[in-house]
């Protein structure tokens, strides 16, 4: 087995809560709440969740866009959280991120060449006329032309956008690359497009990618591995094939069985989760998933279950495994 | 709900199929499709033109003004408009058409520098507010809601007596008290052009605050700001207009359009002379008209659109 | 009996200062009496454009022109507004995307459902307020006395998208236009919400226009699809014949683009290019920049429907009779 790249250590995100006349802390939200696993070099984990599960919140913790509350993340032998400004600053060279929305993640004042070569003046890279011809062939390789450096954002369409960002992510040469919903605001026509360009870029320079989604077709199309999040924690984590074969959390069977599947003979026994996710600033006692959980036990209601692996790899958080 | 149907209709479509031509000379910058969209609106239009004729009589006022600015003639006071003085002459006998010509340089002047003053100070604060939030933004805050909760006028009237009437004075006066509204402009355009992906983006590749804010948020918040800075130099001539008017702006013998219509608080003058306070009065009026124009034209041009 | 619904040529187009923007171009479709019906196609496609034409719900600056729109034989066109009116709501009605735009905030639940009963139905105040509570529950709402007098902002997405339906049937339409009721939810409140949509549809005899972009989605809903593009019908059929035997070589695409949850698929095809600009669209088939089968008449002619089977209708030059030799 390869080394992990990138690996965390019970990670915590937690958003204060603030109220009452001094707005001091009241609670917290807890975002992401304890999470550990580890990336291999070269592959793509998937992670999925429903919206408001904080997967969101991981990928950006991870690259330390937002304050950690605590735990550790390790990127090669740095750690990150411990990083001081300038060595954080050469770290992101090799980090990078992919925006869900095409339209908010690109500035609609300067044009793509600007965009894209914005990472190589703040490193000093390259400037003038090599910064130009740096982007220029990003720019195609991400299947735009080069004439498009001189192109103002508004000119292009969603899945062109898509591609910039991914240009601008791609010209400093990094190896890690958090994805965040990269597709989901795309038409499905385009999705597939963008999808196959990321399955390219990832053979040709070796890239390792998080790729955070609710789609979950899309991500056993492109993982290796697949975490599934519930309420700020990793309740299953696994092989791609383990996983979609063989889900062993309720909440992730649930899940699966929710996607509506394109086949008209397709006789699902789908499994209907019962009310909504509940607040992450009050989470349920015990396991998370518990109010919803259909095998739900007295004893899921009132401890907690951790992540355990229940052989090759494949990890889950839930007390009642060996029943079902 | 129309709008956003043809929003939606054109958003996830590439705007141009000819962005697959070499050519790059059909680019539509931002700055393209804002002068596209002003130059549709006419009325804006008009307003620009007199506006930059004003501006153009009041720099050009030394070539074209017949007399000298100060030239006292006592014999020829107060006469009525001629083919000699086309404005006719002050109780002084001073040329009335060469003083509203140079009046407008230092009305125009004082409106365009208390203006970009108080952008100067609106953008600054505005900017520390809206980018470090916290206690910074509260002070801030708290600050502006002070500087609102005066009278204007009436603050302005003290603060000239206090410091004394003088042109510069003016500038100041108006500059300090007129920022509020660009600073919360630009505090609320930057909270929420924080939220931005591209802002993320910008510190995933390492970039520093300043090139942050400098680069990527103030050009995202100047439009209101532009918007709100022409019309404040509309509110700016007033006020000169107004304290000069009251003795307690630019002083005699320099001319500005407020000091000019000083005289008509004379009963006889207003009803007898109305040469004395019909040119420089409609020229304030004439000018604040136009820079309302513009900012209107402004802000429709500068609308959401490249947002999308 | 006639059909329940019948648009014959259909245009919607927008006059905006950039230009004309032509939304629908031109759709002939009938829906018939208890059938559900999809329309499926990206965004931009004209479909939800299509079902607010319908319901007369275009304002300036759209133009409506249809040689038909009959509901149960009856001409909508020459109606009034103010007997329009009275149709929307009662006859034909709508749940919309985005359940916390489409519901007023400073009403509560309660407020609006009776407001509508009371509007179409002419019941009074407490029939009224029964007959919401019953509505309230039937979609599913737990509590529904107290959810009753609840405002849309305390719900959640799900409970208000259930709200919306609730009020969409309280008048027991003939007609429920579905705008993809599900696509701002997530996966497992989707499950519950096309769940409760299946349950109704055997429940009271409604017919469903059931817009959306994803096949997944409409293949456990609808019995026959439309899909769309660019403001065009380019395909029609039952569900069955569209997902396992599409014709129409952008219905193919749509389905080989898509990952499937249950099988392994090894690489992705998609379709090339993007959706062309509706300021400017391309000459002859819409379709045909991105098409990779296209051919020289393509690039200069509107294809025609072609008839492929009883209830398969394809508007391609490489199945028209006329033009082009069918591929393999």
């Amino acid at each position: 087995m390869t080394e992990p790249i990138v690996k965390l250590e019970n990670v915590k995100k937690y958003f204060p809560i603030r109220g009452g006349v001094f707005s001091r802390v009241v609670g917290n939200i807890k975002a992401v709440d304890d999470i550990s696993f580890s990336i291999q070099k070269g592959e793509t984990l998937g992670l999925v969740g429903e919206s408001g599960c904080g997967k969101s919140t991981l990928g950006r913790t991870i690259l330390k866009l937002l304050d950690p509350t605590a735990g550790k993340v390790f990127y090669k032998d740095f750690d990150i959280f411990a990083t001081q400004k300038e060595e954080l600053r050469n770290l992101r060279r090799e980090m990078q991120i992919i925006f869900q929305d095409p339209y908010s993640s690109l500035n609609p004042r300067l044009n793509v060449g600007e965009i894209v070569g914005e990472c190589l003046e703040i490193h000093g890279i390259a400037y003038g006329r090599e910064k130009q011809e740096k982007v220029e062939s990003m720019l195609e390789v991400c299947g735009l032309a080069p004439h498009h450096r001189r192109r103002y954002p508004h000119e292009f369409s969603g899945g062109q956008r898509q591609r910039i960002g991914i240009a601008r992510a791609l010209t400093l040469n990094p190896d890690f690359i958090v994805a965040d919903e990269p597709i989901s605001s795309l038409d499905v026509s385009i999705q597939a497009q963008i999808v196959n360009l990321m399955e390219e870029l990832q053979e040709k320079f070796g890239l390792t990618y998080l790729f955070i989604s609710h789609d979950l077709s899309m991500v056993r199309h492109i993982s290796d591995h697949v975490a599934v999040m519930y309420l700020g924690k990793i309740v299953e984590i696994s092989g791609k094939k383990e996983l979609y074969q063989n889900p062993l959390h309720p909440y992730t069977q649930a899940l699966l069985s929710a996607v509506p599947v394109m086949d008209p003979d397709h006789k699902s026994k789908r499994i209907i989760l019962r009310g909504d996710v509940p607040s992450p600033a009050n989470p349920p006692q015990g396991c998370n998933f518990n109010p919803r959980c259909i095998y739900a036990e007295e004893h899921c209601r009132n401890e907690e279950p951790e992540l355990r692996d229940v052989g090759s790899g494949h990890q889950v958080s839930c007390h009642l495994v060996e029943k079902m | 709900m129309m709008r956003r149907i043809i929003a939606k209709l054109l958003k996830s479509s590439a705007s141009d199929n000819s962005l697959n031509g070499a050519k790059n000379d059909d680019i539509v910058s931002p700055g393209k499709i804002i002068w596209k969209r002003f130059r549709r609106n006419r009325i804006a239009i008009v307003g620009s033109v007199v506006l930059l004729v004003l501006i153009v009589l009041a720099i050009l006022a030394p070539v074209i003004a017949p007399y000298e600015r100060d030239a006292i003639e006592l014999a020829r006071r107060e006469q009525a408009p001629s083919s000699e003085h086309l404005f006719g002459t002050d109780r002084q006998g001073r040329d009335l058409f060469t003083r509203v010509l140079y009046g407008g340089r230092i009305s125009l002047s004082v409106g365009l520098v208390a203006s970009s003053l108080q952008m100067v100070i609106g953008v600054i604060l505005g900017c520390l507010a809206g980018y470090y939030g916290k206690w910074i933004d509260t002070i801030i805050m708290r600050i502006t809601d002070m500087v609102i909760a005066f009278p204007f006028l009436a603050l302005a009237i003290t603060a000239a007596a206090i410091l004394g009437p003088s042109i510069y004075n003016t500038m100041l006066i108006i500059g300090l008290l007129t920022w509020t509204e660009t600073c919360r402009l630009v505090r609320g355009q930057f909270l929420s052009i924080k939220q931005m992906e591209y802002i993320e983006a910008a510190k995933a590749t390492g970039a520093s605050e300043f090139r942050i804010v400098w680069r990527h948020m103030l050009p995202n918040a100047w439009a209101p700001v532009l918007i709100s800075a022409t019309l404040i130099m509309a509110t700016a001539i007033l006020v000169e207009a107004a304290l000069s008017y009251l003795g307690l702006g630019v002083q005699a013998p320099i001319p500005s359009w407020g000091n000019i219509l000083e005289p008509a608080r004379s009963m006889v003058v207003l009803m007898n002379m109305w040469w004395l306070w019909l040119p420089p009065g409609f020229l304030i009026f004439i000018s604040v008209l136009s820079i309302n124009l513009v900012g209107d034209g402004l802000r429709d041009a500068l609308d959401p659109r490249l947002k999308n | 009996m006639p059909d329940l619904l019948e648009v014959k040529n259909l245009y919607t187009s927008f006059h905006t200062e950039d230009g004309v923007v032509p939304a629908v171009n031109g759709i002939t479709f009938n829906l018939k009496h208890g059938e559900s019906l999809g329309i499926v196609g990206e965004s931009g496609c004209g479909k939800s454009v299509a079902c607010l034409s319908i319901m007369r719900l275009i304002d300036h600056p759209g133009k409506i022109k249809a040689d038909a729109i009959k509901l149960d034989g009856v001409e909508l066109q020459s109606l009034s507004e103010k007997k329009m009116r009275t149709i929307r709501g009662n006859e034909m009605a709508f749940i919309f995307q985005e359940p916390m735009t489409s519901l007023n905030p400073v009403y509560t639940i309660g407020f609006q459902l009776q407001e509508a009963i009371q509007l179409h139905q002419g019941l009074n105040k407490k029939q009224s307020r029964t007959k919401s509570e019953e509505m309230l529950k039937m979609v599913g709402i737990p509590r529904a006395e107290k959810v009753f007098d609840e405002y849309p902002p305390s719900l959640s997405g799900g409970m208000r998208q259930r709200a919306m339906i609730a009020m969409a049937l309280s008048c027991e339409p003939k007609i429920l236009f579905a705008d993809e009721p599900t696509t701002a939810l997530d996966v497992t409140i989707q499950a519950q919400i096309l769940e409760l949509m299946n349950d109704l549809k055997q429940r009271i005899n409604t017919s469903i226009i059931f817009i959306s972009h994803d096949l997944g989605v409409i293949s456990e809903m609808v019995d026959r699809v439309i899909v769309m593009y660019c403001g065009s019908i380019i395909e029609d059929a039952d569900i069955r014949t569209i997902i396992k035997n599409p014709k129409h070589p952008y219905t193919f695409g749509l389905i080989n683009s898509k990952p499937r949850i249950d099988v392994d698929l090894d690489k992705l095809i998609p379709i090339p290019g993007s959706v062309p600009n509706p300021l400017n669209i391309p000459s002859g088939c819409p379709y045909q920049p991105r098409c990779e089968s296209a051919m020289d008449i393509c690039k200069s002619k509107i294809p025609g429907k072609s008839q492929i089977n009883e209830g398969h209708h394809v508007s391609c030059w490489l199945f028209s009779k006329q033009g082009g030799k069918i591929k393999s």
